[in-house]
Order: C-alpha cells, then sequence, then structure tokens
C-alpha cells in the first residue's frame, strides 16, 4: 500500500510537472498573473510529491520488501540500516528518484523564497526547471521505474555491491547531486533571461548563491569520492583523471567560473552574456557527466544501468538541453543590453582572466575524456589518456591562475591599482620566497619543481591572510582598531579569503604527495621488518577471517618507530561472495607528517607475501583543503542569508579606486 | 478500497493547491502596484533590490566600513541602475491579458485526476499488497524453495562453521544458477565436511559456470582431484580436455576428446557435445573432422556387440568366416527379439542399428530405426541419440 501510494505520487508528480512547465510560460507570454500564480504551488506540490515517492521507496528498503523489483535486486534484508538507506540511491533507479527529488528541491526554493524575483522571472524559471524535471520524470517512468513490483515476492534480496557498501561512498552520490541538480537553477535562470530578453539586479542575486551552494555540495562530493578512492582501491593514490571522476570534475571547474563571474555580474552588472553562456555551459557538462556515467559509455562502479534504451533517452535528454540552451543563446544574446565598463587591470578584469584560465582547463579536461571514448567509436582503438596528458595540460594552466589569484581580491573594482596590491602583497610574497628556501633545505634531493609548487600554495594562503588584514588596517590603525574592524568585516570577505586559502592547502597537500610520495613493493616473510619513511614495519603474518558476506586474509604488520611501538595495521585481502568481487582493504596509519598506507598483495609461496607500502606526506591536506573551501563558501554564503537582498560588497563599487589610507 | 481512498485525497489535495491561484485571482491586483507607479513587475523587482541595497550602503557606513564619499559613490551608481531598469521598463508595459481562469481550472481540475488513474493503472499495481521481510510469515501457504534457502542462509549467517548447512545449500544455490555462491559454499563445505566427489564436482562446476564456461585454476585442480577420486567419472575428462583446449593445448584436447568418445556408451547423453569440440579442435588443428571417433569404432565387427566380453569378442573373431557370420547373425537376431519383447532399450536398439548397418542390411536397419523410434517415443533424449546415430550411419534420408 505504502509503496503503491508512492508509485501514485510519483505519477501525480509527473503531471504536476506537467502544468508547472506550460501554464507559467504561458501566463508569462500573455501577462496573466493568475496563470503566472500557478507557478508556486506546482513547485510545492511536486517536491512534496517526489519527497512522498521518495519516502515510500525508502520505507520499501528500511522494511526490505522485496515485492519491490529495485529493491529485490538491490537490497538485503541483512544489510545494516545505514546500507539499507544508502541503498535507495545507490542503485540506477533510485538515484534518478532522488536527482529529480532535488532538482524538485531547488524548483520548490525559488517558489518559497522568490517572492522577490520579478513575478514573469519566477514563472519563467519555475517553466524552465519543471521542463528539465519533466525530462527526468518521464525517463524514470518509462524506463527505470524504481516502483515495478514482483510477483511472486523472492525471499531474499541480492544485496548491494559491496563496494558500495562503504560511508564515504554512501554520501557521495546526495552531495555529488545536489551539485549537479543545483547548476540547473542557473541554467533555468539563464534560459529564463534569454526568453525574457533581459536580465536584471534580480537575476544576478539569484544566481550567485545558488551556483555558490551547488559548488559547494559538489565540492564535497568529488572530495569524498576522491578519498573513498585513497583508502579504497589500494594504489596510494587520490586522483586518477578516470573519466567518472572527470565527468564530476568538470562542472566543478565551469561551476567555479560561473561562480566568480557572477560575482562580476552582481556588483557591476558586467559580463552578463558571458556569465549565461557559463550557466548554460556548467550544467551541460552536468548533464553529460550523468550521460557518461549512466549510459555504460564508461564502465565503471557508479555505471549501474548499462542499458542502450536508458543510454539513448539520457542523450536525447543532453542533446535537447544542451542543444537547445544554446540555440536560444545564439539567438537571443545579442539583445541583452551589455552592462558596466571596465578597466583591464581591475577587480572584474582578475575575475575575467579566472575565467579564462579556468574554462581552458575545462576544455582540456573535457578533450582528454572525451577524445579517446570518440576515438574508439570510430575505429575501435583503445587508447588511455592519463595522468601525463592532464599534467601537461592542465597543471601549466593552473600555475597561473594561482600566481594571480591573489591579486584578485585586492583590486578595486572598475579601475584597480596593481601596484598598491603588490605592496600589500608583498609580506606573503616574501614568505613564500622564504618557504622555497626551507622546502629546498629540507628536500634537497626532491624534484627540483616541487618547492616552488610548494610556493604556490603558501603565496595563495599569505595572500588570502594579506587580504583579510588589509581591510582590517593592519599596521596602520591601533590593534583594538583592527579586531573592531576584522570582527566586523561582511562574512563573505571572510569567505573568499577562506576558500582561497583552502585552495593554498590543497595545492601543499597535492604537490607534497605527488612529489616526495616513497612507494616500496617487496615480499615479506613473517618477521621481516621493512622501513619506510622514518617508520619500522614488522610483517608478523597472516591471518584468515570471516566477515558477514566476505572471507578475508589479514596481514598483520607492527609499525614502530625506534623502540616506540606506533601502530598495528591490518591490511586485507577480502573475497565477497555475493556479487563475487575481490577487494583490497588498506591499512593506513595517519599522522601529521603523512600517512604510512599498506597494501597485502598476493602470497608468494611458502608464507611470503607481497607488499606494496606507501608513504604520502601531507595527503590529508588536501581533502581538509576542499573542507577549506566548503567552509569558505558557507561563510559567504550565510552572509547572503541572513541578508536578503543586500550585496554586502557595495561600497567597492565605487567609481574610483580608495587609495591605501 | 483504502488505496483509493488515499490516491483520493492526494489527488484532491493536489488539484486543490494547484487550482488556488487561479480561484483567488478574480480580481487579481498586481502587488507591487502600489508601491510604483508603473505596472512592471520586473521594475518593481529591480526597485526592490536597488532599495535593498541602498539600505546596506547606509547600515555599512554607519558601520565605519566604508568612508562618507564611497558611500556617496555608490549611492550615485546604484541611482544610475535604478534609472536604467525604469527606462527599460517602461518599453515592455503592456496591458495583461484577460484569460478565462475557469476554463484553465475546469480543464485542469478534470484532466489531472483522469491522466492520473489512466497513467497510473498502465504502470501501477495496485492489488499488490507491502510484503515487509519481517511480517512475512515463514510458515504461511507452503514455504517456496527461496524460502527455504533464505532460512538456512539466516542459520548459517548465525553459524558460519557449520559445514552440512553449506553442504545442504549449495546444490540448491547451484540448481537456481547464483553460480558464485554455490561455489563459495560448496568451498566452505570442502574446507569443513571434508572431500567428496560430489562436493569436489559441485565446486568445479559453479566454477566454471560461474565463469561463463571458462574452467579457472580452481576448476581445474578440483577436476584434477575428482578424476584420482572416481576415476570412473566421465565429467572432470571432459572439463580437463576443455581446459586443455582454452589453454591452447589444443592437441591433447582433441586426444582426450577422442579417448572419451571412444571408450564412453555410445548411448551417453554427452556424446554429441563431446563430438562437436572434437570437431572444432581437429578444425582448428587443420586435421580432418570425419569419421568422429565412435565411427571409428564401427568398422570393426567388435562395435556391434559391446556388450559381450572381450574373450568372447576374440573367440568369435577366431572361427571361420562363415561360422563367425552365422553366430553374430544369431546373436543380432536374438537382439532384436528381445527388443520386440521390450522396447525400452535405447543401448539396445542402437546396437541393432549398427548390427544391421555393418552386416550390410540396410532395409532392417530402417526398420529398426523406424521401431526404436516408436518404442522411445516419449524420451527426447533417446530420440536425439537415434538421429545422431542415423546421421553417422549414413540411414536418415
Amino acid at each position: 500500500m505504502i509503496v503503491e501510494l508512492g508509485h501514485f505520487a510519483l505519477v501525480l508528480a509527473f503531471l504536476v510537472c506537467v502544468v508547472q512547465m506550460i501554464v507559467p510560460a504561458w501566463g508569462a507570454r500573455i501577462g496573466d498573473h493568475r496563470l503566472m500564480g500557478i507557478g508556486e504551488p506546482a513547485a510545492l506540490l511536486q517536491f512534496g510529491l517526489l519527497i512522498l515517492a521518495f519516502a515510500a521507496l525508502t520505507h520499501a528498503y528500511v522494511v526490505s520488501d522485496f515485492s519491490v523489483t529495485n529493491v529485490y535486486q538491490n537490497s538485503h534484508s541483512t544489510k545494516p540500516l545505514i546500507y539499507r538507506i544508502s541503498g535507495v540511491w545507490g542503485n540506477h533507479e533510485g538515484s534518478m528518484l532522488l536527482w529529480v527529488l532535488i532538482l524538485a528541491l531547488f524548483g520548490a526554493a525559488v517558489a518559497a523564497f522568490g517572492s522577490n524575483l520579478p513575478t514573469t522571472l519566477r514563472a519563467n524559471v519555475l517553466s524552465v526547471q519543471a521542463s528539465i524535471a519533466l525530462a527526468f520524470l518521464l525517463f524514470i517512468l518509462l524506463t527505470s521505474n524504481p516502483f515495478d513490483r514482483l510477483d511472486p515476492v523472492p525471499a531474499e534480496g541480492r544485496g548491494l555491491n559491496p563496494i558500495l557498501q562503504d560511508p564515504a561512498l554512501a554520501f557521495h552520490p546526495p552531495f555529488l547531486y545536489a551539485g549537479y541538480v543545483g547548476f540547473s537553477m542557473a541554467y533555468s535562470f539563464a534560459i529564463a533571461g534569454l526568453i525574457e530578453g533581459r536580465t536584471d539586479a534580480a537575476w544576478a542575486r539569484w544566481v550567485r548563491p545558488w551556483t555558490l551552494a551547488a559548488w559547494m555540495f559538489l565540492t564535497v562530493g568529488i572530495s569524498m569520492g576522491s578519498w573513498w578512492a585513497y583508502y579504497e582501491l589500494g594504489w596510494g593514490g587520490w586522483w586518477f583523471w578516470d573519466p567518472v571522476e572527470n565527468a564530476s570534475f568538470m562542472p566543478w571547474l565551469a561551476g567555479t567560473a560561473l561562480l566568480h563571474s557572477a560575482v562580476v555580474m552582481e556588483k557591476r552588472e558586467a559580463l552578463k552574456v558571458w556569465t549565461i553562456l557559463l550557466a548554460i555551459l556548467t550544467f551541460s557538462l552536468s548533464l553529460m557527466g550523468a550521460f557518461l556515467v549512466r549510459s555504460g559509455v564508461l564502465s565503471s562502479v557508479h555505471a549501474f544501468a548499462v542499458d542502450p534504451k536508458r543510454g539513448v533517452f539520457i542523450l536525447a535528454i543532453m542533446m535537447f538541453f544542451i542543444g537547445g540552451g544554446l540555440m536560444l543563446y545564439a539567438w537571443r544574446a545579442p539583445s541583452l543590453r551589455q552592462g558596466g565598463i571596465f578597466a583591464p587591470l581591475s577587480r572584474e578584469g582578475g575575475l575575467v582572466l579566472n575565467n579564462v584560465l579556468i574554462t581552458t582547463a575545462t576544455g582540456t579536461v573535457l578533450v582528454g575524456t572525451l577524445y579517446p571514448l570518440a576515438l574508439e567509436s570510430i575505429n575501435g582503438a583503445k587508447i588511455s589518456v592519463g595522468a601525463p596528458y592532464f599534467n601537461a595540460t592542465f597543471v601549466p594552466l593552473m600555475v597561473p591562475l594561482l600566481l594571480a589569484l591573489p591579486f584578485g581580491p585586492l583590486l578595486g573594482w572598475k579601475r584597480g591599482d596593481v601596484v598598491a596590491a603588490m605592496q600589500r602583497l608583498m609580506i606573503a610574497g616574501l614568505v613564500s620566497i622564504a618557504s622555497i628556501a626551507v622546502v629546498f633545505a629540507i628536500m634537497w634531493r626532491g624534484p627540483w619543481l616541487a618547492p616552488f609548487a610548494i610556493a604556490l600554495g603558501v603565496w595563495v594562503i599569505g595572500g588570502a591572510i594579506s587580504e583579510l588584514l588589509f581591510r582590517a588596517k593592519a599596521g596602520q590603525a591601533d590593534r583594538a582598531e583592527v579586531l573592531r574592524r576584522l570582527r566586523n568585516l561582511p562574512r563573505s570577505v571572510y569567505g573568499t579569503a577562506i576558500a582561497h586559502a583552502g585552495v593554498g592547502v590543497m595545492v601543499i597537500g597535492i604537490t607534497a604527495t605527488s612529489a616526495w610520495q616513497s612507494e616500496t613493493i617487496l615480499t615479506m616473510r613473517p618477521g621481516q621488518t621493512a622501513h619506510m619513511a622514518g617508520y619500522d614495519i614488522t610483517f608478523t603474518g597472516v591471518a584468515p577471517r570471516e566477515g558477514p558476506n566476505y572471507r578475508e586474509v589479514i596481514g598483520l604488520m607492527q609499525v614502530s618507530r625506534g623502540e616506540t611501538r606506533v601502530t598495528e595495521l591490518a591490511p586485507s585481502k577480502r573475497q565477497y561472495n555475493a556479487p563475487a568481487q575481490a577487494t583490497s582493504e588498506a591499512g593506513i596509519h595517519v599522522a601529521l607528517a603523512g600517512d604510512l598506507y599498506v597494501v597485502l598483495g598476493d602470497e608468494a609461496g611458502d608464507g611470503a607475501w607481497s607488499v606494496r607500502l606507501y608513504f604520502n606526506p601531507l595527503v590529508r591536506l588536501i581533502w581538509l583543503g576542499t573542507i577549506i573551501m566548503f567552509i569558505g563558501g558557507a561563510f559567504s554564503l550565510s552572509d547572503r542569508r541572513l541578508r536578503v537582498g543586500a550585496p554586502r560588497r557595495s561600497r567597492r563599487r565605487i567609481p574610483t579606486p580608495v587609495p591605501a589610507e | 478500497m483504502l488505496l483509493w481512498v488515499g490516491f483520493a485525497l492526494l489527488t484532491a489535495v493536489v488539484v486543490g493547491v494547484l487550482l488556488r491561484p487561479l480561484l483567488a485571482g478574480a480580481s487579481s491586483a498586481d502587488p507591487g502596484a502600489q508601491s510604483l507607479a508603473s505596472n512592471d513587475p520586473t521594475a518593481v523587482a529591480s526597485a526592490a533590490v536597488y532599495r535593498d541595497q541602498l539600505a546596506e550602503i547606509e547600515a555599512e557606513r554607519a558601520r565605519g566600513l566604508i568612508a562618507e564619499a564611497e558611500a556617496e559613490a555608490a549611492r550615485v551608481e546604484i541611482a544610475r541602475r535604478l534609472l536604467a531598469a525604469s527606462e527599460g521598463a517602461k518599453v515592455r508595459t503592456s496591458a495583461p491579458a484577460r484569460t478565462d481562469v475557469r476554463m484553465v481550472g475546469l480543464v485542469l481540475a478534470s484532466a489531472l485526476p483522469l491522466l492520473a488513474v489512466v497513467v497510473y493503472l498502465a504502470i501501477g499495481t495496485p492489488g499488490q499488497q507491502g510484503q515487509p521481510f519481517a511480517a512475512r510469515a515463514p510458515d504461511g501457504t507452503g514455504p517456496g524453495v527461496e524460502q527455504l534457502v533464505a532460512q538456512v542462509e539466516a542459520r548459517l549467517r548465525a553459524q558460519p562453521e557449520d559445514g552440512r548447512g553449506w553442504d545442504v545449500i549449495a546444490p540448491v544455490y547451484l540448481r537456481m544458477g547464483r553460480y558464485n555462491e554455490a561455489a563459495d559454499a560448496f568451498g566452505r563445505a570442502l574446507r569443513l565436511v571434508g572431500e567428496s566427489p560430489e562436493r569436489l564436482a559441485g565446486l568445479a562446476e559453479a566454477h566454471v559456470l560461474a565463469n561463463d564456461g571458462m574452467v579457472t585454476e580452481i576448476a581445474r585442480t578440483s577436476y584434477e582431484r575428482l578424476r584420482a577420486l572416481a576415476p570412473e567419472r566421465m565429467e572432470p575428462r571432459f572439463w580437463l580436455a576443455v581446459a586443455a583446449e582454452q589453454d591452447g593445448r589444443s592437441e591433447e584436447a582433441a586426444k582426450a576428446y577422442a579417448q572419451l568418445l571412444t571408450e564412453g556408451s555410445a548411448a551417453a547423453p554427452w556424446r554429441p557435445t563431446v563430438a562437436e569440440r572434437w570437431r572444432a579442435v581437429r578444425r582448428k588443428l587443420g586435421l580432418p573432422t570425419e569419421p568422429v571417433p565412435d565411427g571409428m569404432a564401427e568398422a570393426k565387427p567388435t562395435s556391434i556387440a559391446p556388450a559381450l566380453a572381450r574373450e568372447d569378442v576374440r573367440a568369435i573373431q577366431q572361427l571361420p568366416e562363415d561360422e563367425r557370420k552365422r553366430v553374430i547373425e544369431e546373436m543380432v537376431n536374438g537382439l532384436d527379439r528381445r527388443l520386440a519383447e521390450n522396447g525400452q532399450d535405447l543401448d539396445g536398439w542402437q546396437r541393432l542399428i549398427r548390427a544391421y548397418t555393418v552386416l550390410g542390411r540396410r532395409d532392417d536397419a530402417l526398420a529398426a530405426l523406424e521401431r526404436a523410434r516408436s518404442a522411445l517415443a516419449a524420451e527426447t533424449t533417446a530420440l536425439e541419440a537415434l538421429t545422431t546415430l542415423a546421421r553417422t550411419l549414413g540411414l536418415s534420408s
């Protein structure tokens, strides 16, 4: 009964979506407020109905109702509750339901909080948002219905792919989807703006926070995926430039660019046309990510819907929204009024540079991801575009970006004073140069480029701190005044500084791990001791162990540093029974300086085992950096939320740069 | 019934909420119209944004974050935009059309529930109750196989060292097509209970089936073990030959298949399969694929009486030509009589048909084939074997 109620709610949501797509847009066209007014209740209803459907499916999972095909295929009565819940989106049908639920959530947010939006804009936005939801609801109802039933009812479910039974991966999809789908807001606003032929203050004020929220979720989602790959795949790496990773990374990059150009648009009403294009492109990349992962074009853990019919359907959705959006853009964008003008060396100019570099970087990732697929479909040749390509194309684009990054926030709007900005960054620059010397002194053997990359990270962090200090007039006013100013600084300023510092932290982590990772593969007999980064690792033997749905062999490793015992690691090789899969669980010792990472290999005969040892220096900084970026985003967002309708940095909109007093 | 009440309530709520703006707005006045002379909502909203920004600047000035001069400049900028926004708005202002909203409301209120029911009935399953795992009685209306399996599974989870349980469930898994689980269960049973031909055969078979016919390392070692343990069994020899073929050792595989064909019973159901594999391997090796080994054996008269002991065969062969022919004729006729009394003997029929062919009595062979077919009409495997035999002997038209 609950299942069928959920199913009926899904059908109703589909119909409400049709209404929401047609009636408000029609009303906006003929200027009838009552018709436009249907948009809000429709959006709220759609969200409510999808909540109901999603709750019904979740309930079926929680009580293990195997009369639902989807539950039978992806759950098991003995799974822990948390994985029964995460199993709802751990499969194709359920994850599509989550996808439309988040779409509806964003639509409902426009309806609930958009009272200060122009009525026609709001109606058009809701209409476009509904058209996206409609496409996916149709997809669900026609090809991937999670409410299909089974009769007779099987006694037990088939269980969830053991790789997905992991905390990081359980909550990776909702974050990722919130990010992907969040960009649909920017898309809907862009299309609505193009339909109306104008964008105004309210347009930009709405697009930026929503893009920011989506960007934050995506940051966390990608970071979780990378963390999972690090500890689960057992290669000691944290990013593989795998097409599935790239599929989520491209919208993130484009979203980052969008975020920055939306700032320009909000503050200065400049870059309108470009921002709209970016909004369309960002969501297009999200759709492409969904298509690549879902259609079975790529094979991966995520590709649980290897079904040509579904792939073609998603391809059609993607073509419609990308092609339609770009065509509308080509047709309508010339009629948009251009906004404020600015000098090349200004805050706007800095953000344009940011956009150019980031979109170019997105392009290189896009080429690296799609080229092998295109080549394979044309002549069947399988080539692999791996880290060397991306290191040669992506990284060189990031260097000027990071070099220029600290200047941006210190330049004035419209016309900036680069010399003044340089003066303010003097200390950060000196610290960063000093860090080169320090790193060289410690790591004198290492790759000679690495200290410079570390310095780049230090430079970005220093720049972020300098900005805060400059705004607080440190060194000019007395201490009490500086503290007062620091307290009073708008939270969006803190948000910028924190997020940028997060980038710096991440750069340091990436550099240290890539440059100074040590790796040894050796065959160890019980009692043998290996040495790695100051640790002594003694292999004491292996032991079998039975898990609930797997058997494993664990290798026991005593880790000590000189005389002091540090810890005991137990890397293992697991063999799951249903579905039969072998996984390796790394033993990881986390320390300030870096991770000791031990992987058990194969048995080498007479008690000896091959063992892989890694030391990943400062690797935690990578994920710490993303968390800091998330916090920065949250700061910026909270500023927006508490003071609705009040852009904070209006004082920087002044036409002449303020000299440092 | 309760379900449909739920559907009706849900639909009613949806239609009610959806139609409210239509019903309420009989005399819809633009809420923003009072505040600004223009009727254009866009201008109203923009004005609101700009007003907020002005207030914000005032607040920042009050907190001492910006200087008076900066605040003034910002105010000028915002005023400029406000002006630009209202100019743009004037161009667009138009009288809103009055649509017949009652019509729209009526269409929505009738079409929505109707379509919902139609779509739902097309894809939904209203008759089926939910069946939460906990609520399902294990002793309901006679447990099915799956139910029993689930019970055994539950017990085995509690006591994973119960070898008998694994032994019981393993062949069930195999029959259900859950090959990986079957392999796992056979493996555990072997470890916990001990080695037996059945378990070894099951483990190997599960591995082969789970890997789409690939004889894996585990399957190969199991079959080798099984061959040592039960030399009379045919399947380890066959699968080891397949393994040899898959490893690229074609000649070895061909030899093993040929041996199986010559040594195995002529009526064995696996014969066509093995013959097919033998031909495939020979083809790969570039060797002639005809005649199939059992055909080679037929050239010798011994093959007409495989039931005879070897000594008897040798004795018959040592008889003079006429004598030998007479003895054989006698044996064949005896066989014919026996089969006429009791036709349920595929082996016998095959021997008889072969014998008639070898003796050159083609008409009798064809008649025997017909009789065999009618006698064994109920057994499809037997009929298949007869057809194969007829083909190899050139009896099929």
